[in-house]
């Protein structure tokens, strides 16, 4: 595997945009190709030799792994139209942390700002804090949010998680605020933790897997009881290194809804460890 | 050439190109996953009639299935796709849908896809659903004790089929005593299926007959009963003939398989059997010839 350290030269403290950042997916990792990648910062176009070190610690033919040191909450686009490759962030990251991302890895160390796997489509981004708001998201004016892939959040997710989420999984490991699967189309959203107000509003299918039945909008949800669901099998076996500590629950109550659009959502609820 | 008193004759199986595909079916218990799976494989002998063959490849331990229940690998082989697409997606909905608690996947990758979730989702009535991970999709199709868990797709590879060889012997006892003395032992190898009855077949059968619409006969070469009349291979002493019919993925593996079998039949002495044949067409059937004596080396 290639290696390629950028580690930050300057405080970055307005808008990074790296967009372009994702030029390094077409190409041999070659010092002076990476220098030259446009990057905009505070609304001037700038190199990226300008902001980062780079390092091209080894290469070979195979995948490239990008390891950005230093990284902040401004750092906006990273991992925007992501391919193949492995992207390690050692730091925090900015508002669309994945933005239409189409494969390969992204990891935070830290922490994400909003709209974390807004249009994405496939690829796995893992993060190991909390992220803002519209994880999973369609954006601004858009109908159809995140559209396959996988996101693991080890901590807490903000408002408005999975809005107008079509496909894919997103699993959280703490709590979620509120608003959270609203305009849910299809895809899995699991969440160990406490859930906020208006779950589900307009939810048409998909699947919510929680413990928290506080959450639930038991007046748009029918109580279809308690059910093996031997599905989940699979689903653990897929992501038994993502879920957390109550993986192994098969049994659930089950509720179909939301009623307010003759959906056939569900949400799943674990028999044991309810909240 | 012969060993422990058994004759192995100067002679070759003839096999010939199969499409075929690998199918695990998983259920609550082994007891209700072979239920299904005896299911899937029944009346799938010989393509001259059942349009497959198809039979039990191993017993899956639990971590060994894509839904951690436990499970077995099957085969099933035909000879053209559309026929192999059909039999897969017939069984599968007849067979393994309507087993309690199963659920079917794909065991192998490839190119062509058969259809299985696929279609098999509309019996859902607009009640299923779909789940993607990774580049496996699933179905969950709403059945009467929960739900049918099904793959999109299986996938077609290409197969082996009419790896043979025959046990001739002084009774039907001895040549049955050996048959399953070779059976027991080629069970457990991975890759191939033994598709009839105990893994043995007594009608083998020759191209054509006499009759116009008749594809197979009785091969009546190796009939002891027949023996005085025809141009019989039998020897006098020889009252009985049976054959084990090996379906495989590779040449490799049909060759490993009659080894492993015959082997076994040599090692156990068994008494009463005579000579160790097999069943060829003269090269006109199939590319894939093995020789017994090459095979044995």
């Amino acid at each position: 595997m290639s290696l390629l350290e950028l580690k930050t030269k300057i405080d970055i403290s307005y808008d990074l945009d790296l967009k372009n950042l994702n030029e390094i997916n077409f190409s041999k990792l070659n010092k002076k190709k990476i220098s030259d990648i446009s990057l905009e910062y505070n609304f001037k176009k700038i190199k990226l030799s300008e902001v980062f070190n780079i390092q091209i610690l080894t290469e070979k033919k195979n995948n490239k792994k990008i390891i950005i040191i230093g990284s902040n909450k401004f750092f906006r686009n990273i991992g925007f139209k992501w391919k193949e490759n492995s992207l390690c962030i050692k730091g925090d990251a900015g508002s669309y942390l994945g933005h239409r991302m189409e494969g390969g890895l992204v990891e935070v160390k830290g922490s994400a700002e909003n709209f974390v796997a807004c249009k994405m489509t496939g690829g796995k981004i893992i993060i190991d804090e909390t992220v803002g708001d519209y994880t999973g998201s369609a954006d601004f004016g858009e109908k159809i949010g995140m559209n396959g892939g996988v996101v693991v959040i080890k901590k807490n997710a903000g408002n408005y998680l999975g809005n107008f989420m079509r496909r894919g999984v997103i699993i959280v490991g703490g709590h979620v605020k509120d608003n959270c699967c609203n305009n849910f189309i299809a895809g899995t959203i699991v969440i160990n933790g406490n859930i906020g107000k208006n779950l589900a509003t307009n939810m048409k299918r998909g699947t919510i897997i929680t413990n928290c039945k506080k959450a639930i909008p038991h007046k748009k949800f029918i109580n279809c009881g308690d059910q093996k669901i031997d599905f989940y099998n699979i689903f653990n076996k897929h992501f038994r290194n993502d879920l957390g500590v109550q993986s192994k629950c098969k049994n659930f109550v089950k509720y179909i809804g939301n009623t307010d659009v003759n959906g056939y959502g569900e949400i799943l609820l674990r028999k044991s460890n309810q909240k | 050439m012969s060993k422990n008193n058994i004759q192995i004759w100067n002679t070759y199986a003839e096999a010939f190109p199969m499409k075929c595909s690998r199918l695990i079916i998983t259920a609550e218990n082994y007891r209700w996953a072979f239920n299904a799976v005896n299911s899937f494989t029944g009346f799938a002998t010989s393509v001259i009639a059942c349009g497959c063959e198809a039979g039990i490849e191993k017993k899956l331990k639990k971590v060994d299935t894509p839904d951690g229940r436990p499970g077995y690998s099957i085969l099933i082989f035909s000879m053209s796709e559309k026929e192999l697409a059909k039999q897969v997606l017939n069984r599968t909905g007849q067979c393994v849908m309507t087993s309690p608690s199963s659920a079917i996947f794909s065991g192998n990758k490839g190119e062509k896809k058969i259809k299985l979730g696929n279609s098999l989702r509309y019996f859902g009535d607009g009640y299923q659903i779909s789940k993607k991970f990774g580049d496996k999709r699933f179905w969950r199709i709403p059945v009467m004790d929960g739900e049918f868990v099904c793959e999109d797709f299986a996938f077609q590879m290409s197969g082996i089929g009419g790896g043979n060889f025959l046990i001739l012997g002084e009774s039907q006892k001895s040549v049955i005593e050996a048959c399953e003395v070779a059976v027991k032992s080629m069970k457990e190898l991975d890759n191939i299926i033994l598709p009839f009855p105990g893994g043995v077949v007594r009608s083998g059968s020759k191209v054509g007959s006499k009759y116009k619409n008749l594809i197979a006969s009785t091969n009546f070469e190796y009939c002891p009963n027949l023996k005085d009349i025809v141009s019989s291979k039998l020897k006098p002493n020889i009252k009985s003939v049976l054959e084990i019919v090996i379906d495989g993925i590779s040449s490799l593996d049909i060759s490993i398989a009659m080894k492993v079998g015959i082997k076994s039949i040599l090692k156990k002495k068994v008494k009463g059997v005579i000579a160790i044949s097999a069943g060829n067409y003269g090269g006109k059937l199939g590319p894939h010839l093995f020789h017994l004596r090459e095979i044995l080396k």
